[in-house]
């Protein structure tokens, strides 16, 4: 009797580990070649005319990078499960079929001309929990720096000077609640340059203080020693205006989350929250003041918008269920406010774009 | 008594708990990371799935203490709870991700939780002789413990090889779930009732308020529970009073279960052959020490050697308090209402800790953290002194039932 049970159980948890084996090794990366190379930059996937995901992977040398750099072109994180969290370079003619995907892996990434940040989550080795790679053209890492939380917003300056890590600190706060710290970075030497939540904060000439003082949300200026970013205290969202050698950041308005501003510096794009806890985009003329809702999404938009050109903007979409690389998606809208032009898809299976001329 | 005397439900639960714990614990560890970079959603929605892992189910534990006590069927509602956990990690496979998905089989597997713990703890207490107790539970909790830190290590070796495999840590969590449902049907045993086995009582729980004992360990661990900060908590206040790398942070979660899984047996021999108050208050004492040197690191200059003291300290403080506690309070309750006695306890502590957590963050918004954790200081050196003044004056009072 005892030995029956015994034999019953052996099988059963026999069952279970070879079910799992079989799980998991279906599961496993499909291409070898990618952990092989040495370059950053010497893999590339084979341009995949049809919207098809997966499209395998062929080596490339160097030159095809700098070809699709000719013509304005597209950075950008891939979710392809092959090449999960890989940089990719792509045409911004064509961003789904003509692309290049690097050996650089992000969790989160922003790029300039010649510069760029990678946020990439490090808990694996349990400390530091993640690290801010600042890369130079060719992709290959010229600073690391350590961060403390998980990865959740990159931005670098126009001009290069400046990066900013904002990252999530879990549990880090005393009600299990989110406490966000965002780090400016000074890009050529990589040192850190300040944590925001050491600026003075100023409303209306007043100063203000709190204990539960979060920032995120950076975008600079092109004078990139002043930018804009989300403040939060109390449960509510504050956009502020920062300078950098003042240290110090001016509240601008209220309920704005992870501005980002137009190349031609004329509008801001955020979000906004319902009170149902979605988010909608919202454009603000720097000018006059005026605030509008881009109606044509009427999907909740959780990301910092990144700027195709001065009247339209590509952000992330989650779309319905099903395996990230099919459902997550860069989009477009327009910032008109006429709102004549309806959102459409941009970019499949990927995240955190960079447009560069 | 040798572990190895302890019985095969001992051992039998305890491996139990260790798969079970790597498995959910493979979970706690990823959410985080799967809401931030699958679902994309904001960190904000994480407070609420955290917030429904916190807020326990203290409700359940009573109603399935009430349970085992009436029906003295602890396997099969072991069974049931474990089987709950299990069914929620295969959930997480099957329905597609979505936070309100995420919340539904978060909520599921809490329940599942809330369901084993107390007949869990009251089998043990009925599968070892009461000099055993501290024991048989100190060896329980080393198994759990090392399950929580094996399971977040065993999660992210897994999305190492499989970036994207979130559903990879899924399928071998629920694959985990299931072998310790399995141990659960397969082996363990209901306690053999002698022919003189009591009848289940009505209103067990006006009869246990009854107990002088009983009570003041119910308002004691329901007061301690209020004095408890969370750990996130004391590792933030250390690291603003002591100055080190906040990046050192996620150290201290595998450091303090590696101390609580080093104490947690000899703590409970010591316990066996001490007695369990004594314990219990040198216990309460190192996290009072913990507070007292978080609230004045700033003032003496002791970067590291103060850090490895407190997490120390930190991991004496749980391998001596909760196996500790159930095992004096096991010692309290006769067979027929140690489900609801147990579970009321085990209630207080977890009702305490949240209310108490309200309560520091409130001081903590309003007055930073050094007058937060003063105040908490405070509050538990008041709630040591008292218990202490009650067990010198009604000793007779913890003695054992017969």
């Amino acid at each position: 009797m005892k030995s029956s049970k015994g034999f019953g159980f052996g099988l059963f948890a026999l069952a279970v580990t070879a079910l799992t084996a079989f799980y998991v090794a279906r599961r496993l990366p499909r291409s070898t070649k990618l952990d092989e190379s040495s370059g950053p930059t010497s893999i590339a996937s084979g341009s995949n005319t049809s919207s098809e995901l997966g499209g395998h992977g062929t080596t490339f040398n160097g030159s095809a990078l700098e070809r699709l750099r000719v013509a304005p072109h597209v950075y950008a994180r891939s979710v392809r499960h092959d090449e999960y969290g890989r940089i990719e370079i792509a045409a911004l003619s064509a961003p789904d079929a003509e692309r290049i995907v690097t050996d650089l892996k992000c969790d989160r990434f922003s790029f300039g001309r010649t510069r760029g940040i990678c946020l990439v989550d490090n808990r694996i080795n349990l400390t530091p929990p993640a690290k801010a790679l600042l890369v130079d053209r060719a992709l290959a890492v010229v600073h690391t720096i350590d961060l403390a939380g998980l990865p959740s917003r990159a931005r670098i300056s126009s001009d290069e000077r400046f990066a900013v890590a904002t990252v999530f600190t879990v549990g880090d706060d005393y009600k299990a609640d989110f406490s966000t710290r965002t780090t400016l970075l000074d890009v050529r030497t990589g040192n850190p340059i300040a944590d925001l939540e050491e600026f003075k904060v100023l409303r209306e000439g007043a100063e203000l203080h709190s204990p539960d003082f979060n920032f995120w949300g950076v975008t600079f200026k092109a004078d990139s020693s002043q930018f804009f970013a989300t403040l939060a205290t109390k449960g509510k969202t504050y956009l502020v205006e920062g300078d950098i050698a003042r240290r110090e950041v001016h509240v601008l308005r209220e309920n704005v989350e992870c501005p980002s501003l137009s190349p031609d510096q004329k509008h801001l794009v955020f979000k906004s929250k319902l009170p149902n806890s979605e988010w909608r985009l919202h454009a603000l003329d720097l000018a006059d003041g005026r605030e509008w809702e881009l109606t044509q999404e009427q999907r909740s938009v959780d990301d910092q918008v990144a700027w195709l050109d001065d009247g339209h903007v590509l952000y992330r979409i989650l779309e319905e269920h099903g395996e990230p690389e099919l459902a997550l998606n860069i989009w477009v809208a327009a910032i008109d406010p006429a709102q004549t032009e309806p959102v459409k898809r941009f970019m499949r299976s990927a995240s955190s774009p960079s447009v560069s001329y | 008594m040798a572990l190895s005397a302890l019985g095969r439900n001992v051992w039998l639960l305890s491996a139990t708990s260790l798969v079970t714990d790597i498995s959910s614990e493979m979970l706690t560890s990823v959410l985080p990371l799967y809401l931030l970079y699958q679902l994309q959603v904001s960190p904000a929605a994480l407070g609420v799935v955290e917030g429904v892992h916190q807020g326990g189910a203290a409700l359940v534990r009573l109603l399935s203490g009430a349970a085992s006590d009436r029906w003295q069927r602890y396997r099969e509602l072991l069974a049931t709870g474990y089987g709950l956990s299990a069914v929620s990690k295969l959930g997480l496979l099957l329905v597609g991700p979505s936070v309100g998905s995420l919340l539904a089989v978060t909520w599921l597997d809490r329940i599942g939780k809330g369901i084993r713990t107390t007949p869990r703890d009251g089998l043990l207490s009925l599968s070892v002789p009461k000099h055993a107790l501290g024991t048989a539970f100190g060896l329980h909790r080393a198994f759990d413990t090392a399950g929580a830190v094996l399971g977040p290590a065993l999660a992210f070796s897994l999305l190492h090889f499989i970036p994207d495999g979130y559903d990879v840590v899924f399928a071998v969590s629920l694959a985990l779930a299931s072998i310790g449902v399995a141990i659960i049907v397969t082996f363990v045993k209901n306690p053999q009732q002698g022919p003189d086995a009591t009848p289940a009582e009505n209103a067990p729980l006006a009869r246990l308020w009854s107990d002088v004992g009983y009570r003041a360990v119910v308002v004691a661990s329901f007061v301690l529970g209020l004095c408890t900060a969370s750990d996130s908590l004391i590792y933030l206040t250390l690291q603003s009073a002591l100055h080190f790398p906040r990046t050192w942070i996620p150290l201290l979660y595998v450091a303090t279960p590696l101390v609580y899984l080093a104490l947690s047996i000899p703590v409970g021999r010591i316990a066996d052959k001490l007695g369990h108050l004594p314990v219990l208050f040198v216990s309460y004492s190192a996290l009072l020490a913990v507070y007292v040197l978080g609230a004045s690191a700033t003032k003496i200059a002791l970067g590291l050697p103060l850090l490895v003291a407190n997490v120390t300290l930190l991991g004496l403080h749980y391998a001596s308090s909760d196996g500790v506690m159930m095992a004096l309070t096991s010692r309290l309750l006769p067979v027929q209402r140690r489900g609801v006695g147990l579970g009321l306890v085990s209630a207080g502590v977890g009702t305490g800790k949240l209310l108490g957590t309200i309560a520091f963050g409130a001081l903590w918004s309003s007055f930073g953290s050094g007058v937060a954790l003063r105040a908490l200081s405070f509050a538990l050196a008041l709630s040591l002194t008292f218990a202490l003044v009650h067990v010198i004056r009604k000793p007779e009072a913890f003695h054992e039932v017969e």
